[in-house]
């Protein structure tokens, strides 16, 4: 009686695809044995993308934040809010003897310089 | 380098490529970078071969750490920040393999790797070893680093589950 071999089925699948990958590899290249490491395991490191893109987002903002400013001269846009008055601040006792407020006061109240 | 070691590598060149596929989710030209890298260890003397265990199970537990750093580099590059730094530097992968590789994988070979694609990666890592490599299952836990009870438990369920995605009548039914 022929004994069949475990998993048979399995390994000739496996060695179907062995055969394939064993086609498709690179031929056997003894001088990556030899070249110098440093160079080709060179890899970017991970914080500079990270820490580049950071500043320049920041730059981006404030750049936008400075650009968004009047460029006029502010001073020349403001109201003026101290600026010299035609009147007088306060009433004057002796030069202003009414205000327009003088009618609604009781006549009792009402001052009257001579 | 000695001699006799690159003799024992250069005999192994060509299933520690089809491991190295493997480990690389079926991407031959991935398994080419990840194979590159782990040479480049071994001249380097970043990786040494202690003598704990055989040359062979050490130096595929070598190329399995080189494919997992390669894929978290990939994953990287992935990214959202990876894609606009690849926009700039302009350097795309495409994962796809060559119409040329494509026409010489016939149809079984691609429909194991997809029901290995399906399999989770420890299952489908011992049964790599076992079947294509022809480790036993403690030379197979050496490589995967798992315990040999562990590597038993992956073997058993993942040929159950390999069968099962490979007979028709599961692939009729997806």
């Amino acid at each position: 009686m022929m004994k069949t071999e475990p998993d048979g089925d399995l390994r000739t699948r496996f060695a179907a695809l062995r055969s394939v990958d064993h086609e498709l590899a690179p031929a056997w290249n003894p001088q990556v044995l030899q070249v110098a490491p440093k160079a080709a395991s060179w890899s970017l490191p991970y914080w500079l993308p990270i820490t580049a893109t950071a500043c320049l987002l920041l730059g981006f903002t404030f750049t936008k934040h400075d650009s968004a400013r009047p460029s006029e001269n502010l001073s020349a846009m403001l109201p003026e809010f101290f600026a010299t008055q035609g009147e007088p601040l306060f009433a004057s006792l002796i030069a202003a003897p009414s205000t327009p407020s003088d009618s609604l006061l009781p006549a009792h109240l009402t001052i009257y310089l001579p | 380098m000695e001699r006799e070691t690159a003799d024992i590598l250069e005999s192994l060149h060509p299933d520690a490529f089809g491991w190295a596929v493997h480990c690389c989710g079926g991407d031959h030209s991935r398994a080419e970078d990840v194979l590159q890298n782990a040479y480049l260890k071994l001249a380097s003397e970043r990786a040494t071969h202690a003598g704990s265990s055989s040359f062979k199970t050490w130096w595929f537990g070598v190329i399995r750490f080189t494919a997992h750093e390669e894929f978290r580099r990939l994953r990287y590059r992935e990214s959202l920040l990876g894609r606009l730094l690849n926009q700039f530097s302009g350097d795309h992968h495409d994962p796809r393999p060559s119409p040329a590789r494509q026409i010489e994988l016939d149809e079984q070979t691609l429909q194991l790797r997809a029901a290995l694609a399906h399999l989770p990666a420890r299952q489908s890592e011992v049964l790599h070893l076992v079947f294509y490599q022809d480790l036993t299952l403690s030379e197979s836990a050496a490589v995967m680093k798992i315990s040999l009870g562990s590597v038993r438990q992956h073997y058993e369920r993942g040929k159950a589950r390999l069968r099962s995605l490979l007979t028709p009548e599961s692939h009729d039914e997806n």
